[in-house]
């Protein structure tokens, strides 16, 4: 929708802050792509950004990853935005079909990631407090495990099997539908 | 801080975040992904037992409470007896009494009546299947004992009215409704102008501990005071009772404004009980072999009549029915689920969802339980979520 405030927020999506990764490499970013963020966007709000915003828990690896998943998002935002004012509603509807599966496209391709790199996402998303790509590495581990024995989840995601064997056994005999 | 950016496996994960992963474990029944997932290590059936969790997991998924039985009102003179229509709903063994008897379900509670030896009654027990939790009520609103009377209950959430998603209220505060239909004067039968029944309604509440004061109402149309046909039916505020005498009544109590009103159902209907259709009252009933739906119309003049809406011919469905079907069939409805149980005397219980058209025996006892309440809740198996097995 368009709005009085818009000539505002062109100058905010304007704004550039910079990012700096764990290993001091330097990303500037517009606002727009840095508040997807919600840590970012309460930092800015603090006014705490000026020198660039350190962030020592990502690497330039995965900060690069994580500003292109944003730039894309808040690209497609800010197209829905301006779509909504200048199209009829049937053409509205169509551009908003378009960006969602272009939208759909890019994260599935984002996802072609080693699984190392989709935790370091996972853990990168949390700190950074982006809610759609916390969303779409998780959503992305669940659908792997989705219909995969105990034993088959345990030897792709390294995990010790800490339970007892009475305790399995119980669980086992207590829900054996589930293992039919 | 610790450079996170190190973890290459997933227990590295800090627990939170592995919460948000199996939050994103596809719901589906029964929900054999989680109970896999909680044989996977200790920290993850740990999450999974969690009953922050699993709330959280059904309003993530948006989860609707899933039929998952019924209870037998009264089992072969020994009191109520769940029986389930899954192969992963084992509940805790109902309180056995043969002066108990399960009067109706609702948000994860049976209501159960007791009766004392000379046949009064005498309270009510509230049971929570999917925790094995009993309340007991041993109180009885005063009512009408001239004349002829009978009565019927409800049970529900006392948070229903202010927005409860029924999720983890079992244990939680109730309302007990009890209706009944009272006439003073039973000679007056034969002169049926002389004739008024009276219906009545108290609500007791366990948050106050006292039951209110009864709400009455008259009605010149004349029927005696027969038996009732269980469970209730809640839509919104509103509890449906069914009266089932020559014809079949509905009684119709608004847990708002404590309104009591007899609704009739359409002519010449006999075996039927009312329905939820889209958050409207409507009726299904059973008749030779075949499953009517109805709903209520009004025209542009106002003037509502019961309009038929489906029929659904059980003889193509259950080759082994009979055109003649015995009186004692019963049909029950179960409350937030478009599925419906037919109780057929010598074949069994059957649940016909009345959108899919799909019937499925679910207990193939041949003398039948005529009075069946469905049991509908929101339950995510899983033994180890009640402590036996707690690390």
């Amino acid at each position: 929708m368009a709005s009085a405030g818009s000539g505002d927020e062109k100058a905010a999506a304007a704004a550039m802050i910079t990012l700096i990764s764990s290993d001091n490499e330097k990303f500037e970013v517009t606002e727009a792509t840095a508040t997807l963020s919600q840590t970012i966007r309460h930092m800015i709000e603090d006014g705490c950004t000026d020198g660039g915003v350190p962030l020592p828990n990502v690497t330039s690896k995965i900060l690069a990853r994580v500003i292109e998943y944003c730039k894309k998002h808040a690209t497609a935002a800010a197209g829905e935005e301006g779509s909504s004012s200048s199209f009829s509603d049937a053409a509205f509807l169509e551009v908003d079909r378009a960006f969602l599966e272009e939208l759909e496209e890019f994260d599935d391709a984002f996802l072609e990631v080693d699984r190392a790199t989709l935790f370091d996402l996972i853990l990168a998303a949390n700190y950074l407090d982006i809610k759609g790509l916390l969303n779409l590495t998780c959503q992305k581990v669940a659908d792997s495990v989705k219909g995969k024995t105990p034993e088959q989840i345990r030897e792709m995601y390294n995990i010790v099997n800490d339970l007892t064997p009475e305790e399995e056994a119980e669980i086992r005999r207590e829900t054996q539908w589930a293992f039919e | 801080m610790q450079q996170l950016t190190r973890s290459r496996a997933l227990p590295a994960l800090m627990e939170e975040l592995v919460e948000e992963i199996l939050l994103r474990l596809p719901l589906e029944e029964p929900p054999a992904h989680l109970v896999r997932a909680a044989m996977v290590c200790k920290a993850w059936r740990r999450i999974l037992s969690d009953g922050g969790f699993r709330r959280r997991y059904c309003r993530f998924h948006r989860a609707t409470p899933t039929l998952l039985g019924y209870v037998c009102g009264v089992f072969n003179d020994a009191g109520p007896q769940f029986i389930p229509t899954n192969s992963y709903f084992s509940p805790p063994p109902l309180p056995t009494s043969c002066s108990y008897s399960a009067i109706d379900c609702r948000h994860g509670r049976v209501l159960i009546q007791v009766t004392s030896e000379d046949g009064s009654p005498e309270g009510f027990i509230i049971w929570s299947l999917v925790t094995g939790s009993r309340q007991n009520l041993i109180t009885f609103p005063s009512y009408p004992r001239q004349g002829f009377c009978s009565f019927t209950g409800a049970v529900l959430c006392a948070r229903h009215r202010h927005g409860c998603d029924h999720l983890d209220c079992h244990d939680g505060p109730f309302l007990v409704v009890l209706v009944g239909t009272h006439d003073p004067h039973p000679e007056n039968h034969a002169v049926p102008e002389h004739h008024v029944m009276h219906t009545w309604a108290s609500v007791y509440s366990s948050e106050t501990g006292a039951w209110s004061a009864q709400t009455y109402s008259t009605d010149k149309n004349c029927y005696s005071a027969g038996g009732w046909t269980k469970p209730s039916l809640l839509i919104g505020d509103t509890l449906y009772f069914t009266i089932a005498c020559h014809v079949i009544r509905i009684l119709k109590y608004d847990l708002g404004g404590h309104g009591l009103s007899v609704i009739d159902t359409p002519p010449q209907v006999h075996k039927a009980v009312p329905i939820d259709v889209d958050g409207r009252l409507g009726i299904v009933q059973s008749h030779c072999s075949c499953i009517y739906t109805w709903s209520w119309q009004v025209d542009a003049h106002g003037v509502g009549e019961w309009v038929r809406r489906n029929v659904v011919v059980l003889e193509t469905l259950i080759p082994t029915i009979h055109d003649v079907r015995c009186p004692d069939d019963t049909i029950h409805f179960a409350e937030g689920t478009n599925t419906v149980f037919l109780c057929l005397y010598n074949l069994g219980v059957f649940t016909l969802d009345l959108n899919s058209r799909q019937v499925r025996e679910v207990n193939f006892n041949k003398t039948c339980d005529h009075d069946v309440l469905p049991y509908v809740s929101f339950y995510i198996p899983a033994d180890f979520a009640k402590g036996k097995l707690s690390s």
